[in-house]
């Protein structure tokens, strides 16, 4: 369908190939870059991994503080408020000030862009377990560590599904964007710089191949992975609606 | 009949918005094993409290409670609380697995029995046998409450603290769950403490019945009726009107105004 449009509006305004390249020479160019666009997609997943990782590491870490003490709840809060409205992108020219042009800015960036909404969602889902399911926990004379482990985290679990949902999703954008303002990964690169690349080069269908991948990717990750998740967890158990 | 639980002189002062509430006030009983035990009066009188209170889930302001001689400090699976709420059971484990889940947390697992065995005995007991590979969403509220107690009854509470566990049921559910509490009493002999604002309910479950006035123990009266309770049983009548009589006394509308514990107290009567 989407293709269709697409090849249709190509012949109503007669674009130039340049600027508008068609379904085929899209494909074309697909397969012709398709080793390279793999190396670049692995890298770009490799390093949303880690920083996700990083960033669920440290808004775990927040969201414990912040359960924890009065004074660490308003910190996460208040600096939750904050950086939450900054997009991540804007934080890049910052970065590459600290950490130079490369993979450690770049890093930053997706951090940075991912550790809000995971702190914000982890610590409404904490906050927000039912008392009841609390109470019975401990009356089991669970507490610390396993009560956390055993009782608060799939209690909590909708709306920590929902973080990483967000924090993924700001990862993605921001690891692509960060390599295409300035084409900051350097010689090495993901999705993004390939795109920057190809736009250097004025390979068109090349830039076009390389958005179709990059949706490709958000949509194999929605319905690969969170997707499954979702059925196997919380739309089983209906604690949230469908 | 010696005695399991006392509680003696708790005073529970509950701090909100700077001002200070009296939940409850130098409250002294003590509860023979095996009995079953009522705490009646209408919302906002403390009887949530106290349960709380021996459940271990409230510090207390003065006073102290002792089980079998060893003072209360925190939680424990010896007084398993039942809650009003439909959301006890864990959503994430089927009815099965919240009662093994329960009973492989606090180390109580049978020997020469697997674990599904005995959550299908408890199960069993409390008229839900078949049901355990359903999830929580899948039972009926009055089913849930039943799991509920089967998943308590598997960790051997001495104590069964059950506050308004039938609240949130229609009055059909509610009396088909006054006989199985009954038979479950019976036959594990589990000492109970059930929290109620409805005077029937507590005639026709329990041996003895503390009335409670605002923050304070009003009265503690012995249930003279002969077990199965018969609402048509001459004396029942007269017993329900002793106990309203003690709980009237205790809030007369006026004096209820004036009262900060018990805000909703009017409504109630």
């Amino acid at each position: 369908m989407l293709a269709l449009t697409w090849e249709l509006v190509r012949d109503v305004f007669q674009y130039p190939e340049l600027l508008f390249p068609g379904m085929t020479s899209i494909g074309k160019a697909l397969w012709a870059e398709k080793w390279e666009i793999l190396g670049k997609t692995v890298f770009s997943l490799k390093l949303i991994a880690t920083g996700l990782t990083a960033a669920v590491i440290l808004a775990a870490i927040g969201t414990i503080a912040a359960l924890n003490g009065k004074i660490f709840s308003e910190i996460v809060t208040d600096f939750m408020a904050i950086m939450h409205p900054l997009p991540g992108i804007a934080i890049l020219p910052a970065a590459i000030l600290w950490f130079g042009i490369g993979i450690k800015a770049i890093l930053f960036v997706i951090i940075f862009s991912a550790v809000w909404p995971l702190v914000n969602h982890f610590y409404t889902g904490f906050r927000s377990i039912p008392a009841n399911q609390l109470e019975v926990g401990k009356n089991l004379g669970l507490s610390g560590v396993r009560l956390a482990l055993w009782v608060m985290l799939p209690a909590s679990f909708p709306h920590i599904l929902g973080g990483l949902r967000t924090g993924w999703a700001r990862a993605w954008q921001a690891s692509v964007a960060a390599e295409l303002v300035f084409g900051a990964a350097g010689g090495d690169g993901g999705l993004g710089w390939f795109l920057y690349k190809k736009r250097f080069m004025m390979e068109t269908s090349g830039v076009f191949a390389g958005m179709v991948v990059i949706i490709l990717i958000g949509i194999a990750v929605e319905y690969l992975i969170f997707a499954g998740i979702e059925k196997r967890t919380v739309k089983k158990w209906k604690t949230i609606l469908d | 009949m010696s005695t399991i639980l006392n509680v003696s002189g708790i005073t529970k002062i509950y701090e909100s918005g700077g001002k200070k509430v009296i939940g409850v006030e130098k409250v002294s009983f003590s509860v023979e094993e095996g009995k079953f035990v009522s705490i009646i009066g209408p919302s906002g009188c403390g009887k949530s409290t106290i349960l709380r209170c021996i459940a271990g889930f409230e510090k207390m302001n003065c006073g102290q409670v002792m089980l079998e001689g060893e003072k209360v400090t925190k939680p424990g699976p010896d007084r398993f609380m039942i809650f009003q709420g439909l959301d006890q059971l864990f959503p994430w484990l089927t009815v099965e697995e919240n009662i093994v889940f329960a009973m492989k947390s606090v180390g109580k697992v049978t020997k020469g029995m697997s674990p599904a065995e005995e959550a299908e005995h408890y199960l069993d007991l409390v008229g839900l046998s078949g049901y355990g590979g359903y999830y929580p969403y899948q039972l009926s509220g009055g089913m849930k409450q039943r799991a509920s107690i089967a998943r308590a009854l598997s960790v051997k509470p001495k104590i069964l603290l059950m506050d308004e566990p039938f609240g949130s049921l229609d009055a059909f559910s509610r009396r088909a769950m006054h006989h199985m509490v009954l038979k479950v009493w019976e036959k594990t002999g589990v000492t109970v403490i059930f929290v109620t604002h409805d005077i029937e309910e507590a005639i026709d479950l329990s041996d003895r019945i503390l009335a409670f006035s605002p923050a304070r123990l009003k009265a503690d009266v012995t249930n003279p009726l002969p077990r199965p309770r018969e609402r048509s049983h001459p004396s029942y009548r007269s017993f329900f009107l002793k106990i309203s009589g003690l709980l009237e006394g205790a809030f007369k509308p006026d004096s209820d105004l004036k009262s900060a514990s018990a805000p909703e107290a009017t409504l109630a009567f």
